[in-house]
């Protein structure tokens, strides 16, 4: 069921960013003054937002905003982190060791405030806050590959691996790497709910998307203004749609867990 | 207490200096990366021009080279100056001071509810893994820490104080009219206590709950997961399965198998409330908390360098000292470990 | 298992509080104290500070005396308006003009102390002035009323005080009415002064040293401020509130919360879109007053193509749909400045209504004149801490330029970036609203429309302009000074360096039976004349 579920919510949100804009019932940015916070009705399912514009609309065309830019910042620490935790782990040593310190400092960072004084330093775009994303996600994956790496560099497939002649490249690449793979796939699907979460935080404070582009959390931010005037609407279908995200995130992380991990899985 | 210990905390404390050397370098750097010059924002009283800009410059040292103004600025921070707020008017220190035990009273109210609620759950879920309360559970978990803070704060307060008035006004940590007790521990709800003050203690209690609840919901899902691995392997250990084959109460196993998942539980925890006490800028924003992330935030919005700088390595710090007692308590929780650093 | 008590015990104590409804501020509200909630506190004490927060403003209205204050009138019942024509004694029992304006005598209350019990004197009141013309936070002010040079303020005797002028300035008696003209304690501040701090500036920002009507007794910076009445004050009638706590909250939810559930007695800085809702709320007072010195406008950079050419600007002020961009942005809730049937100015007055209006085809042809038919592309920008009302506004904005084939990204900049973008100038085309002291137009016209620094917007440079400007600096006679500046004004409906669109509305929530609220030009709250009805 559970194997089911995820993949039925990932197709869904995939197809919200592949087919949002065409079947979204009206354009996402168009304003409408007439229209304003309007409770949600046939005609508008999520009601309107203070220009009168369709909420639904627009938490429909975010996920085309929101999507690719979790995973670009994901595929980008992913990357990275992967790269130097593994040649840290596999080679050990002084490099080993100075990585590691940095990697220490950067856990002891309030990682939220470092993501809003990068989008600062580096100017206000979604591409920053994607960059600024992945830096604060770095340490994490330094930190698990290293380890993961670590503890396998002297197992007997890969010392195999090694009196077969192979170079490091190839036993990093092909023998260990993929054997850690499925600890990767977690935490990438951890990730991007946090990625999607942490653009939406960065959103309440201002920062983020140029308007008008349509984000998840910058709908909910607006919309939360609202909440105590009685237009509860304006925040709760995004809310919605961004808790169903980052849920199905954490269930694909979840069931990649199971899939991977044979013991776990019993 | 031995020597063996003493030695350890002295090694421990000793490898925490790389880590806020490390976290003073990189603060400036980024401070100094950002675009706007505070001089800039401070001149803005009627008709300061570029003259005024220039002499605030000097005023503030961002005149110097960089070399020379990270020196003069770790020299001050040798003596406990952590440089001047331009938004409070006071210096630094003095304000983190003040605000530090703010961030920690919500940090650690928080992390209580979330282990009263999560610990409970997570163990019950791992001595049933796979079944329905155990995907449940998980699920609902998830599902709290799927929103963003600041949305679930803002409905905390609408439904609670301002539709049904079961919590108080979400302004700061105790109500204005009230004299605050004397400053012992710097947590206002024990403070209040210590000092006999019951409706001071009643007032910084009921103003705890929303903003701690808003956290907690934030820490359920990694305490209610990690309780439960940590049970699972637990369980899963050769010698709860004796235990469980020599036929002992369940009670007990249950007992054994938290007294091994002991040394886990406390490093997620310290894991937690490290990151909690980063994390909680946005709600104590919401809650109007006297904190240091709302601190940090009003300074990164006012061009106020040396009061994010300060903030960062507070905050490093303690996440330093956090880690320091996680593994002294480690230690304790599970002779096995050694003390080596 | 003792761990295991503590947790319960704490859980218990948890739900007991948080289930009966605490006594609130409503219940226990008297008559003596007040309760106000602000977006953001004070960062200061010191009058002539540099980096002032808006806020300290407040505290330096109610903690320091000035000589002279502005006059009032009732502008609803219970509700006031400062004057900016007249003025009354303050610290100085009297005043005299004398010498055409050259020489203002101040006779000052001789029961008159500081809060320390020491008394004023008039050397207290001339080194006040000499620090004030000697800081960069207020010498520049004070200097648009010809306040310059410390031998210009004299001490004829310990309780007469003396101003010289060089000539007779219209500009002099409002500034000593403003919060740089505040006067302190010399004694106690010059005491702890320093070699390199020789006006006690390091001290005085941290410290009190006046003899206002309220002393601080509790500062806890950007958080709240506690003020209790200074009993010995002379300087008008005892005010009718003992302490007030100002509150800082942040989010404007929970200020219009506490508002609507009486837990506050004064909210501040309430969001537009609230304000229907909270007027029709029977428990809350809702004061609007039309802001006279402040306007909401959109910056060309005149000085940086496309923008240089005039026609670019009409073009784009031709656009906008002004009508729908005051209703988006702040419900409808401001003083248009757009719409004037006439491309002649009305009269003197500024700010007045620009003669613009949505017309669409002529925008068309002025951008086709100015050789810019196939439309340009450019970035709208606007600070992140002025969302609320900006970002409408940009949205309307590049909307409707769209039809022109002017594409326009739009650009929030960081509250920290924003003065440092401004200043130097790297800003082509943006969104921003400023203040005046002060509503004479050709004040106005000094600080916007001339100049090289950061308040000329529009960068504006215009050699007839500056003419206008010097000749009505010192006109006496009204009807040449009117002519003058209706010149002025014209040339600006013309040439179109800055677009203004509105004059924003004061808004603050009060409990109701809070009367006697004196607006003043820095729409902080002054403690001094409220009182419960």
């Amino acid at each position: 069921m559970k194997y089911g579920s995820s993949a039925l919510l990932l197709a869904l949100f995939l197809a919200l960013a592949i087919a949002g804009p065409a079947v979204a019932p009206y354009n996402p940015l168009a304003y409408a003054l007439a229209d304003r916070l309007q409770p949600p009705s046939l005609h508008h399912w999520f009601g309107t937002d203070a220009l009168g514009r369709d909420v639904f609309s627009r938490t429909l065309a975010a996920a085309r905003t929101d999507l690719p830019a979790a995973a670009a910042a994901v595929i980008l620490s992913s990357l990275i982190g992967v790269s130097v935790g593994a040649a840290c782990g596999y080679l050990g040593g002084a490099i080993d060791r100075w990585v590691g310190r940095v990697v220490d400092v950067m856990m002891a960072f309030p990682l939220f405030v470092v993501a809003v004084a990068l989008v600062a330093a580096l100017g206000n775009s979604l591409t920053n806050v994607v960059l600024a994303t992945a830096v604060i996600n770095l340490p994490f994956y330094i930190r698990l590959v290293r380890a993961e790496i670590a503890a396998r560099r002297q197992l007997g497939y890969v010392m195999a691996a090694r009196l077969a002649g192979c170079g490091h490249g190839y036993i990093i690449g092909r023998v260990l790497i993929p054997n850690i793979a499925p600890i990767i796939a977690v935490q990438i699907s951890l990730n991007l709910g946090w990625a999607v979460l942490n653009t939406s935080g960065l959103s309440f404070i201002g920062l983020g998307v140029r308007p008008p582009t349509p984000e998840w959390g910058a709908l909910v931010s607006d919309g939360a203004q609202y909440l105590l005037t009685g237009q509860w609407w304006v925040a709760l279908g995004p809310s919605l749609v961004l808790v169903l995200a980052v849920f199905a995130f954490t269930l694909i992380g979840d069931t990649a867990h199971d899939l991977f991990s044979p013991r776990s899985a019993r | 207490m031995n020597a063996s210990l003493i030695s350890f905390v002295l090694r421990r404390v000793l490898t925490v200096l790389p880590v806020l050397v490390g976290a003073t370098v990189f603060t400036f750097v980024v401070m100094r990366l950002l675009p706007a010059d505070p001089a800039a924002f401070l001149a803005s009283g009627p008709g300061m021009g570029a003259a005024d800009i220039a002499a605030l410059r000097a005023k503030l040292g961002l005149d110097r080279s960089l070399p020379v103004q990270f020196g003069l600025y770790a020299w001050q921070l040798l003596h406990g100056d952590f440089g001047h707020s331009f938004v409070t008017g006071n210096p630094v220190a003095l304000d983190l001071l003040q605000r530090l035990p703010a961030s920690l009273e919500l940090a650690c109210g928080g992390l209580l509810i979330a282990a009263v609620i999560g610990m409970p759950l997570g163990i019950a879920a791992a001595l049933r893994p796979g079944s329905l309360f155990d995907t449940a559970c998980r699920a609902l978990a998830v599902l709290g820490g799927a929103l963003p803070g600041f949305v679930i704060g803002v409905f905390l307060i609408y439904l609670c104080y301002f539709k049904l008035s079961w919590a108080p006004e979400p302004t700061g940590q105790i109500d204005a009219a009230l004299s605050a007790p004397r400053i012992v521990t710097g947590f206002l709800v024990i403070d209040s206590l210590l000092a006999g003050n019951m409706t001071a203690f009643a007032s910084a209690l009921g103003r705890m709950v929303l903003p701690s609840l808003t956290m907690a919901l934030f820490a359920l899902a990694p305490v209610m997961r990690m309780t439960r691995a940590a049970m699972v392997t637990a369980l899963a250990s050769d010698y709860i399965r004796s235990s469980r084959a020599l036929g002992l109460p369940n009670r007990l196993v249950l007992r054994y198998a938290l007294e091994n998942a002991g040394a886990p539980l406390i490093t997620m925890f310290g894991l937690i409330f490290s990151y909690m006490l980063g994390a909680n800028v946005v709600v104590e924003k919401v809650f109007a908390w006297p904190g240091i992330g709302a601190y940090a935030l009003d300074g990164l919005q006012a061009a106020d360098y040396s009061a994010v700088q300060g903030f960062i390595l507070v905050v490093a710090a303690v996440f330093a000292a956090v880690n320091l007692l996680v593994d002294l308590l480690c230690g304790w929780a599970d002779p096995r470990i050694p003390r080596a650093a | 298992m003792q761990r295991r008590d503590v947790l319960l015990g704490s859980a218990a104590g948890a739900a007991s509080a948080f289930l009966p409804r605490l006594q609130t501020r409503a219940e226990a509200a008297s008559l003596d104290t007040l309760r106000e909630l602000a977006e953001a506190g004070p960062n200061s004490r010191d009058p002539h500070g540099a980096g002032v927060a808006s806020p300290s403003l407040g505290t330096f209205t109610n903690i320091y005396d000035r000589l002279i204050n502005f006059g009032h009138t009732e502008i609803a019942p219970g509700i006031f308006k400062y004057d900016y024509t007249k003025f009354t004694g303050e610290l100085a029992e009297s005043f005299e003009v004398l010498d055409d304006g050259k020489r203002l005598r101040f006779h000052l209350r001789q029961s008159a102390t500081f809060h320390d019990g020491s008394p004023v004197t008039a050397a207290d009141v001339k080194w006040s002035f000499d620090r004030g013309v000697s800081l960069p936070g207020s010498k520049y002010q004070l200097a648009t009323g010809s306040l310059t040079d410390p031998a210009q303020f004299v001490v004829v005797d310990p309780a007469t005080f003396e101003i010289h002028l060089p000539r007779g300035d219209r500009y002099t008696l409002p500034n000593l009415a403003l919060t740089f003209a505040s006067i302190l304690n010399s004694k106690l501040i010059q005491s702890h002064a320093t070699a390199s701090d020789p006006w006690g500036a390091d001290w005085l920002r941290d410290n009190e040293a006046g003899g206002g009507a309220y002393r601080i007794t509790n500062w806890q910076a950007g958080q709240r401020v506690t003020y209790t009445r200074f009993d010995d004050w002379k300087s008008g009638p005892a005010p009718a509130l003992r302490q007030i706590s100002f509150e800082v909250v942040p989010t404007a939810e929970s200020r219009v919360a506490a508002l609507e559930k009486g837990d506050a007695d004064i909210a501040l800085q309430l969001p537009p879109q609230d304000i229907a809702h909270i007027a029709a709320d029977p428990h809350v007072h809702v004061v609007s007053i039309p802001v006279t010195n402040t306007f909401r406008f959109i910056a060309f950079d005149t000085q940086t193509a496309p923008f240089t050419d005039a026609r670019v600007r009409q073009a784009i002020a031709y656009a906008l749909p002004f009508e729908d961009i005051l209703q988006a942005a702040v419900y409808g809730h401001g003083t248009p400045l757009f719409g004037a049937k006439s491309a002649q100015p009305k009269n003197a007055a500024f700010p007045q209504p620009y003669p613009y209006n949505t017309e669409i085809a002529r925008a068309r042809s002025l951008l086709a004149a100015a050789g810019h038919g196939r439309g340009f592309s450019t970035t709208l920008s606007y600070n992140v801490a002025d969302n609320d009302t900006a970002e409408p506004i940009a949205i309307l904005v590049q909307q409707a330029l769209a039809p022109l084939n002017i594409n326009v990204q739009i650009e929030k900049i960081s509250a920290a970036d924003w003065a440092t973008r401004l200043t130097a100038k790297t800003v082509p085309f943006f969104i921003e609203s400023s203040s005046a002291w002060f509503n004479d137009p050709d004040y106005f016209f000094r600080i916007f429309f001339q100049g090289n620094w950061r308040w000329n917007f529009g960068s504006f440079n215009n050699p007839d302009l500056a003419k206008l400007l010097t000749a009505a600096r010192w006109e006496t006679d009204p009807a040449k000074y009117d002519a003058l500046m209706e010149k002025a004004v014209g040339i600006v409906f013309q040439q179109l360096p800055i677009l203004p669109l509105w004059q924003p509305t004061f808004e603050a929530g009060f409990k109701p039976g809070l009367t006697n609220f004196i607006y003043y030009i820095h729409g902080q709250v002054d403690y001094r004349p409220l009182r419960w009805a």
